[in-house]
């Protein structure tokens, strides 16, 4: 199928198998991907984590560096989104789609790489994500690798657990990680080698060139600056194949530092912290594993309660399907350039309602 | 001569062999010529051509030996054809008037041998190799313009020699730079090194004959100077050689497990091997990179590939375990350089057998050798 590399990884944690499944062209006509394509296969397979990435994730289309996770929450759907390098890296592994499905009997990480999925046994358990990130990299021989990972807020199942994506946390506002947490699942490790095919390259470039001239005439400043933290901002960083450098990295120490993800330091300062502080606060939080959107105290957000499920909300549901960074909305995508990009990639003729639509469903 | 068995190829993939023999086999195969054998050692050299491409000559020698050298002398005296490029072409050289104990069937003069040579200007590691009181030194690398048989091709040059004169029939000349040449000295010291000097000759010993090769014409990129090698390969007597094939016909879930299992290891070692930091090993007198290693592991991830998708496929068992351990070493290599060629030696096997595997699926059952 193309815009997408070919498989469906089915992980059965109970039986410790993987069952590889070929996508459909009809399931992504129908359901197109990213949230929409993980809903479809939670209903397929009830009680299971889907990791899906968008229809345009990993290709030249501008900010398409989007995954999605995808489980049921206290009988809700949730969706919750992971960036950086994670999304392509997932769907360049082979799989376009995970499903965790089950519990595995002992703690274990899931390894995707080039259309093979080892569930591999792990003492990680206990550990921060970041010692886990550095354990998998120098473990498997390669610091491109890509994780979503698990800290103690997962491990405890804590309302307010976080998923984090090698080092920095993700824009997990379910608390998702517990549900990995619940499955004995530490970490996903993804690198690949795959390539994707597209239907129609020219057509295809020519709206994602479109996108991104727009996009750029808009984008004025040079990353995102915090007020208060310029000293400190070491430099602005971009993920996959995004024209905004949103990702500032502030030195917390000597040799120490964190990616700043706005709304989680704007979530500390709501809890009263000054600006640093709540960059030192917020490197603890993603080593455990726990989101600040609940407390100021890293260590008591691991054992929090549950939470009320986040709905998604405006056009995120648009953006999560398409595998697309919805931070990018400030600045107006051409949504049908957009279209015809999907169209000319994939070969299907999807309109713009019809992506509605569907979209609707979420 | 025996009509109905197709040339074959005994190509030399042992200690001093580098990855370019790779090259010759993607455009052989790509050309249709799959009767490739590999071997590590030259006790007995059962086949129409015996190919040492790129690598270290010196490696080469401290591995096959004085018996070695002589074998592939007897091989050419009966019959064989000899075909060197880079390495290959210096083994078989006499240069020097006091030589290594090499091949030595050709006399001739090299431009590229000083005892005080040209300065170096970029990649030290790749420009000079010591011989006896002097230097062998590589002006260039990458594509140079060669004349040859009247009209002009280009090929890549990774270290050959340029030949000022020889005892032999000589069959191109390097006759210009490209734009993508990279100078190792200064142009004008490169010009005269290079330029109107030969780059490929032939001569006759016995019954046998040989070809050298200063330029790679086998690299898959140059398309005009691989039919040029294939026309050349075509011209060589056949003289009756069987092909055996390699492991044991396997298909079904037993096919699936094995492949499976290849998959995984070549996979994971392919990843590390991208992954290793920018070491550099000096193994014999050649410097060695990861990339190399990567391109072993590329090559056998390109292999598997094909396997993974035929019906029926031929297998050697111990071929996942072997993967495994390489992948293991790969995750575990540091400066050691020891280390790095044990890991070598040991993917560059893997990567023969599964050439051999992938050949001996494609081909169908030869027919029997004619008495």
């Amino acid at each position: 199928m193309e815009l997408y590399t070919d498989l469906i990884a089915v992980v059965d944690l109970d039986a410790g198998e993987v069952e590889e499944v070929d996508i459909e062209e009809d399931f992504i006509e129908k359901n197109i991907g990213g949230a929409c394509a993980n809903n479809a296969l939670l209903s397929q397979y009830p009680d299971s984590v889907i990791l899906g990435t968008g229809v345009l994730t990993g290709t030249l289309f501008p900010g398409s560096a989007l995954g999605v996770v995808t489980a049921k929450k206290n009988g809700t759907v949730c969706h919750s989104a992971f960036n950086w390098f994670s999304g392509p890296e997932l769907k360049l592994s082979g799989f376009s789609f995970v499903v965790l499905k089950g519990k595995a009997e002992n703690p274990v990480y899931l390894w995707l790489h080039d259309e093979i999925a080892d569930i591999e046994s792990t003492d990680l358990w206990g550990k921060n994500t970041w010692e886990t990130t550095a354990y998998l990299r120098e473990e498997l021989g390669e610091n491109r690798i890509q994780t979503l990972v698990i800290g103690e807020g997962g491990e405890k199942k804590s309302g307010a657990a976080l998923l984090v994506n090698n080092y920095w946390g993700t824009d997990d506002r379910n608390g998702l990680a517990a549900v990995l947490g619940e499955k004995n699942v530490k970490a996903v490790a993804m690198r690949g080698m795959g390539e994707v095919e597209i239907s129609e390259p020219e057509e295809f470039i020519s709206a994602a060139e479109e996108v991104l001239t727009g996009l750029k005439s808009k984008i004025q400043k040079k990353g995102a600056p915090v007020e208060g933290l310029e000293a400190i901002t070491q430099r602005f960083d971009a993920c996959f194949n995004c024209p905004y450098a949103c990702r500032n990295f502030v030195e917390t120490g000597e040799n120490e530092g964190v990616v700043i993800f706005e709304r989680h330091l704007k979530d500390l300062m709501a809890h009263g912290l000054d600006v640093k502080k709540a960059a030192e606060t917020l490197q603890t939080c993603y080593q455990l594993g726990v989101n600040p959107k609940y407390g100021k105290d890293p260590n008591a957000l691991t054992t929090m309660g549950s939470q009320p499920a986040q709905p998604l909300e405006d056009k995120e549901g648009w953006y999560y399907t398409l595998g697309v960074c919805p931070i990018l909305d400030q600045f107006g995508i051409d949504e049908e350039a957009a279209v015809r990009a999907i169209t000319a990639g994939t070969g299907l003729e999807i309109s713009a309602d019809t992506l509605d639509d569907i979209v609707s469903r979420l | 001569m025996t009509a109905e068995l197709p040339l074959k190829i005994a190509l030399y993939t042992g200690k001093g062999a580098s990855h370019s023999w790779i090259w010759f086999v993607d455009t052989l195969s790509s050309h249709g010529i799959n009767t490739i054998e590999f071997i590590t050692d030259t006790g007995d050299i059962a086949a129409d051509v015996l190919v040492v491409s790129g690598g270290d000559p010196f490696a080469l020698f401290s591995h096959i030996g004085k018996h070695g050298v002589s074998r592939i002398r007897s091989f050419i005296e009966k019959g064989g054809t000899y075909i060197g490029i880079c390495a290959g072409t210096y083994f078989a050289l006499r240069f020097h008037e006091n030589p290594y104990p090499w091949l030595n069937l050709v006399d001739g003069e090299i431009s590229n041998f000083a005892i005080e040579p040209p300065p170096n200007i970029r990649m030290p590691h790749k420009y000079l190799v010591k011989y006896r009181d002097g230097f062998v030194f590589h002006p260039v690398r990458e594509a140079v313009t060669l004349e040859y048989n009247g009209y002009t091709i280009q090929a890549p040059l990774y270290g050959g020699p340029g030949i000022l004169s020889a005892n032999a029939e000589p069959l191109a000349s390097y006759s210009q730079f490209t734009p993508k040449t990279m100078f190792l000295c200064g142009k004008e010291e490169a010009r005269q090194a290079l330029l109107g000097k030969r780059a490929l000759i032939t001569k006759k010993v016995s019954r046998g004959c040989l070809y050298l090769f200063g330029p790679h014409f086998e690299h898959p990129h140059f398309p005009d100077a691989n039919r040029e090698l294939i026309a050349l390969l075509s011209k060589i007597p056949h003289r009756g050689y069987h092909v055996e094939p390699t492991g044991s016909q396997i298909k079904g879930n037993e096919k699936r497990t094995w492949i499976k299992e290849v998959k995984r290891w070549v996979s994971n070692g392919r990843l590390a091997a991208f992954g290793l930091q920018n070491y550099q090993w000096k193994i014999g007198e050649k410097m060695y990179d990861p990339e190399r290693l990567a391109y072993f592991f590329q090559a056998c991830f390109k292999l598997v590939s094909f396997l993974e998708l035929q019906q029926s496929i031929r297998a050697i068992p111990d071929i996942p375990e072997r993967a495994r351990t390489l992948t293991l070493q790969v995750r575990n290599l540091g400066p050691d350089a020891a280390q790095a060629e044990i890991l070598l030696e040991g993917i560059k096997t893997l990567t023969s057998d599964l050439y051999s595997l992938y050949f001996s699926t494609l081909q169908p059952p030869q027919l029997p050798r004619t008495p």
